[in-house]
C-alpha cells in the first residue's frame, strides 16, 4: 500500500512484541486499527497510547483460536473501523516439544492459534476484499518452520501448516487483486524468546526493528520476506540438507545448545 | 530388517495403500494391528488376512478420538504384543477454493491427518522407549511439501504432519526408534476421486505404493518419497524463485482443472 493514511488495519498478537511495534508504526502512518490478543489490560494500555498519539483504534481481547468469538470481533471491526484494508497474523504462541514425550495438547492449540487463527480470519474477511478486488494478508510464520527443529517441533509444525496456507493460497488471490505475503522471522527479543539464549554469531533483532522489516515487505508487496539476514541464509542452508545430514546436524546442534541446561548447575 | 514376526499396527487400514500395505507386511510375516472407521472396509481386509493365516486384530476407531486410540492400541498390544511399527496412514483430502474456503473440512483435515497421527504416536511412543526399539511410519503427501493449487487445507496438514515427525527424528533415533516419513504422490485410490485436478503425471497403483513403504521400512529410511517423476517435478519446483512458482502454478492449475482457479 502506497498511501497509508486511513487505511484499516486489523493486528493479532497486538499486545505482544512484535505486535506492539507493529502497531506503534502504523498508527504513527495514520492507519485505524484493530487490535487484537488476550491480555485486556495490554491491549487497553497500547489503545490507550496509540489514541493519544491521535490514532483511531478499536481494541478486542479474544482467543483467535475460538472460531465463533473471534468472527465476531472481526464483524465487529469491520462494521466499526470500515472495511479491512489489511490484516497482520501475529498472534502466537511457543510450546518447546520434548520429542520423548511429545505433548500433543500443544501441538492442537499452536495449531489453533497459528494456523486456525488466520484461515477463520481469511473466511471473514475475503468476501468482502474479493468484492473490492484488493485487500492485504499478511502471516507472520517463523524461520523454524522450513525444517522440524526437534526441541521446537510442534512449534515447526504449525508455522509449517500457516505458511503452507499462505502459498496455496497466493496465486489466486494476487490475479485478483489481493495481497499474501508470509514473513519467516528469526528471533525477536519479545517475551516469546525470554530465557532462550542465542549461540554466539546470532543476535535478536530488537521488535521495532522487526516491525520496520515486516512493513517494508508489505509496501513492496513481497510475497516472502525472511530475515535477520544471517539467520534466514543459515536455514536456506539447513532447507538443503539432505535428510541424514539434518538428523546430525541437529543431534551436533542439540549437543552444543542444551549441554549447560542437562548439566547440573553448580550453585555457589 | 527382517519382518517376520514382528507387530505392525496400521491406521486407516482400510484405505487404498492401507490395504495393500497390511497385505504386503502379512506376507512377510508380520501380524497385524488394524485401524479404520471404514467398517465393511475393515471387515473385508480382516477376512483376506484370516484366509492367509496372518495373525492380526481389527479395531473400528476414529483417529480423532485420542482415547479411542490410546484403548484400541492398547487392546492390540494385549493380543499380538508390543508394537514393533506403526503405520499412522489414516488420512483424508479435501478441496479449497478462493470462494469456498471450507474451514469445516479444513479443521476436519487438521483433526484427521496431524492429530490422528500425533494420536497413535503418543500411544505407542511410551512402550517403544522403554523396549529401546520401534519404527514409526507417517504417511504425509508430497503435496505438503509445498502449497498445491485448490489444496490449501490439504496441503497445510500434510505440511505440519511432516515437519512434526521431522522435528521428531533425530532425537528418537538416538532412542533406537526409526522415524520414517513417506511423501506418495498420486496412487489411485478412493482418496483421489475427491480431487478437482487431472494428476498431471499418470497415478501409480497401491501396491506400488506399498512395496515403496515396505522398502522403507525395512530400510529404516528415513524419507520415502515416490514416485520418482514427481519428486523430480517437485525438485524442479523448489529451485523456482516465489514469482516463477506462482506463475507455474497459475499455469498448472489452469491446464489440469476445469473449476475455477
Ligand atoms: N520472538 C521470536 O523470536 C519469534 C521468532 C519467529 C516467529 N515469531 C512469531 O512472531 C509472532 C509475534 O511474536 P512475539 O515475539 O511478539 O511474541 P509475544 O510477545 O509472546 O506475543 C504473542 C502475542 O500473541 C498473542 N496471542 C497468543 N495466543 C493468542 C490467542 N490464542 N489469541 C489471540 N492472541 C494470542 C499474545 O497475546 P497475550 O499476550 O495477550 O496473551 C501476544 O499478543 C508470533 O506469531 C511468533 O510465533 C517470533
Ligand atoms: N492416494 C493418493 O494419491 C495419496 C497421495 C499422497 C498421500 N496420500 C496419503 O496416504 C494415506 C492413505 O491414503 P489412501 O489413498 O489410501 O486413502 P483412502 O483410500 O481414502 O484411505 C484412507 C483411510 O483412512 C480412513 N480414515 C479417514 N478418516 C479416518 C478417521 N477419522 N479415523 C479412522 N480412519 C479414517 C478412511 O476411512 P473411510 O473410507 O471410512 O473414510 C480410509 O479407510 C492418506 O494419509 C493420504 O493423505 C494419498
Amino acid at each position: 500500500m502506497d498511501d497509508w493514511a486511513r487505511k484499516v488495519v486489523i493486528v493479532t498478537g497486538a499486545s505482544g512484541g512484535v505486535g506492539t511495534a507493529l502497531c506503534r508504526l502504523l498508527a504513527s502512518r495514520g492507519c485505524r486499527l484493530g487490535l487484537v490478543g488476550r491480555s485486556r489490560v495490554a491491549l487497553e494500555a497500547l489503545a490507550e497510547e496509540l489514541r493519544q498519539a491521535g490514532a483511531a483504534c478499536l481494541a478486542c481481547e479474544t482467543d483467535v483460536g475460538e472460531r465463533a468469538a473471534w468472527t465476531e470481533t472481526l464483524t465487529q471491526f469491520e462494521h466499526r473501523l470500515g472495511p479491512a484494508d489489511m490484516f497482520i497474523h501475529t498472534a502466537g504462541r511457543l510450546h518447546l516439544t520434548d520429542p520423548l514425550r511429545p505433548n500433543i495438547d500443544d501441538l492442537a492449540e499452536m495449531l489453533r492459534v497459528h494456523y486456525l487463527g488466520f484461515v477463520y480470519a481469511v473466511q471473514v474477511l475475503l468476501p468482502g476484499m474479493l468484492d473490492r478486488g484488493r485487500g492485504h494478508l499478511v502471516a507472520v510464520g517463523s524461520l523454524g518452520s522450513w525444517r522440524g527443529l526437534p526441541r521446537a517441533a510442534a512449534y515447526s509444525a504449525s508455522k509449517a501448516a500457516l505458511s503452507t496456507y499462505v502459498e496455496s493460497l497466493r496465486p489466486p488471490l494476487r490475479q485478483r487483486g489481493i495481497l499474501l505475503t508470509t514473513i519467516h522471522l528469526g528471533l525477536v527479543r519479545t517475551s516469546m524468546t525470554d530465557g532462550l539464549s542465542v549461540p554466539r554469531p546470532w543476535r535478536m533483532l530488537a521488535p521495532d526493528d522487526a516491525a520496520r522489516r515486516i512493513i517494508r515487505a508489505v509496501e513492496r508487496r513481497q510475497r516472502e520476506a525472511a530475515f535477520p539476514c544471517g539467520q534466514a541464509w543459515a536455514m536456506r542452508l539447513v532447507h538443503k540438507l539432505p535428510p541424514w545430514a539434518f538428523d546430525w546436524c541437529m543431534t551436533q546442534a542439540d549437543r552444543y545448545l542444551f549441554r549447560t541446561a542437562a548439566a547440573p548447575r553448580p550453585t555457589p | 530388517m527382517s519382518l517376520a514376526g514382528r507387530v505392525a499396527v496400521v491406521t486407516g487400514a482400510a484405505g487404498g495403500i492401507g490395504q495393500a500395505l497390511c497385505r504386503a507386511l502379512a506376507r512377510h510375516g508380520c501380524a497385524l494391528g488394524l485401524l479404520d472407521c471404514n467398517e465393511a472396509g475393515l471387515a473385508t481386509l480382516a477376512d483376506t488376512l484370516a484366509s492367509a493365516q496372518a495373525p492380526h486384530a481389527a479395531e473400528i476407531v476414529d483417529v480423532r478420538r485420542r482415547t479411542d486410540v490410546q484403548r484400541a492400541i492398547a487392546s492390540m498390544e494385549r493380543k499380538l504384543g508390543p508394537v514393533d511399527i506403526l503405520v499412522a496412514c489414516a488420512g483424508v483430502t479435501g478441496v479449497t477454493l478462493v470462494r469456498q474456503l471450507a474451514v469445516e473440512e479444513t479443521e476436519h483435515l487438521l483433526e484427521v491427518n496431524v492429530l490422528g497421527a500425533a494420536y497413535a504416536i503418543e500411544a505407542v511412543l511410551p512402550g517403544m522407549l522403554a523396549r529401546r526399539q520401534g519404527q514409526i511410519v507417517g504417511v504425509s503427501s508430497l503435496a505438503g511439501c509445498r502449497g498445491m493449487p485448490f489444496s490449501a487445507g490439504y496441503s497445510a496438514s500434510k505440511a505440519a504432519l511432516s515437519v512434526f515427525l521431522e522435528g521428531l527424528r533425530p532425537p528418537l533415533r538416538r532412542k533406537g526408534i526409526y522415524v520414517t516419513i513417506v511423501l506418495p504422490g498420486h496412487v489411485r485410490t478412493p482418496l483421489m476421486d475427491a480431487a478437482v485436478v487431472k494428476p498431471p503425471m499418470p497415478p501409480i497403483s497401491p501396491d506400488e505404493a506399498a512395496q515403496h513403504i515396505l522398502r522403507a521400512i525395512r530400510r529404516r529410511s528415513r524419507v520415502c518419497a515416490f514416485p520418482r517423476r514427481t519428486c523430480l517435478g517437485l525438485a524442479y519446483l523448489n529451485c523456482l524463485p516465489t514469482r516463477l512458482f506462482d506463475w507455474t502454478m497459475t499455469i498448472g492449475a489452469r491446464r489440469t482443472s476445469d473449476v475455477e482457479y
